[in-house]
């Protein structure tokens, strides 16, 4: 039984955790939000709400059945190895994506293109039946919604279940959803602007540093400083990552910059 | 299928693209790390210098297959609509426009590839 499986999170494990939750919820929040826009330009406001609302339902509901039993019942080790090997997989797939982005091998993601397509998509089907127009708005909306944040409550279980901090994870998730789809009422347009690619990179640091810390505290190892190692194995992580970058950009040739908008897809971000 | 059955569906599908996806290396290496740790948890330094370097490890591997992976298929697709030709048949050098068309196309392709993954 490792030492510091009986001991409270520390307050820097907590702090990262929230930012981790909270910048993972806002890059998925921020992806969803081009595909509600998109419904709601095409189909209206009031199918574009419901299809986000009875999503964010299901997720909530998703974190109280798989979260909370895990809290009480899953044994702690056992939990924070599967948690770990969980976020580890999570983190660099995360850091693997936005790398090979910022060194310019695959494109961005583009809100724009998405949105366009999204419309597209929306606007060729569904004409004259008005009911069916709506299902299919709803439908497209509840699956950008639901799909977008499955990722996240993934993160909120495992970080939050891991910590015993359930409570804080799902708060700061809904903290980035309030926050994401205020910006995008008031701005009432798909958020383009918002540096997704660097967020990603972040976030996948963090879970990537939770992952091995948690894969080493389940499996008995105690880390030098317990958790004040959190910020050592970011800084590495950042570091490498940083690094990976910068080699993989030299090593690969400038690449086209798109110039049309992609079309022919439905609401799969 | 009812509509419960294809909300389960969706959730499976969804885990599944974003736990495995198109890198099923992770999934393994994310299992051999955790044996690892487990098998030399009482060998505290390993782990804590082995484990963040290990991972490192599989972070480059991941980046390296992805950026070859990105390269054969970029030649796949360049070889199929490529201009050259092994017959010895004159083709019609593409004029700029063509060009600029075909180069259209095909970042839209990787565009589009990019973006709905």
């Amino acid at each position: 039984m490792p030492v510091f499986a009986a001991t409270p999170p520390g307050t820097t494990s907590l702090v990262v955790l929230v930012l981790a939750v909270f910048g993972a919820c806002a890059v998925e929040m921020v992806e969803a939000l081009t595909i509600v826009i998109a419904v709601a330009t095409t189909r209206g406001w009031r199918v574009a709400l419901q299809g986000a609302g009875a999503a964010l339902g299901a997720l909530v509901l998703l974190v109280a059945v798989g979260g909370v039993p895990l809290v009480r019942y899953a044994p702690i080790d056992v939990l924070r190895v599967a948690v770990g090997a969980l976020l580890l997989l999570l983190g660099l797939g995360w850091l693997r994506k936005a790398v090979l982005r910022a060194a310019g091998v695959i494109p961005e993601h583009d809100e724009d293109a998405v949105y366009a397509a999204t419309v597209d998509a929306l606007s060729a089907s569904g004409h004259g039946d008005r009911r069916r127009a709506d299902t299919e708005g709803l439908g497209v909306a509840f699956k950008g919604v639901f799909l977008e944040g499955i990722e996240v409550v993934l993160i909120v279980i495992s970080l939050g279940a891991s910590q015993h901090q359930l409570g804080a994870a799902s708060a700061s998730a809904g903290a980035a959803a309030v926050v994401v789809a205020g910006v995008g009422a008031l701005v009432a347009r798909q958020l383009s602007g918002v540096p997704e690619n660097l967020m990603k990179l972040v976030v996948g640091v963090m879970l990537t540093s939770f992952g091995t810390f948690w894969i080493g505290e389940g499996a008995g190892v105690h880390w030098p400083g317990s958790d004040a190692s959190l910020p050592v194995l970011i800084g590495v992580f950042a570091a490498v990552t940083t690094l990976l970058v910068a080699l993989t950009r030299r090593a690969e040739p400038p690449m086209e910059a798109p110039s049309a908008v992609p079309s022919g897809h439905g609401g799969q971000p | 299928m009812n509509r419960t059955g294809r909300l389960a569906r969706l959730v499976g599908r969804g885990l599944w693209d974003f736990l495995i996806g198109d890198t099923p290396e992770f999934a393994l290496a994310a299992g051999a790390l955790v044996i690892f740790a487990v098998l030399l948890h009482h060998q505290r330094a390993a782990v804590v210098a082995g484990l963040p370097a290990l991972v490192i490890v599989v972070l480059a591997a991941g980046v390296w297959h992805g950026r070859r992976q990105r390269r054969s298929s970029t030649a796949t697709k360049a070889s199929s609509g490529s201009p050259l030709n092994t017959s010895d048949q004159a083709q019609p050098v593409p004029s700029t426009s063509e060009r600029s068309s075909r180069s259209d196309k095909k970042s839209q392709e990787n565009h589009a590839e990019a973006t709905w993954r």
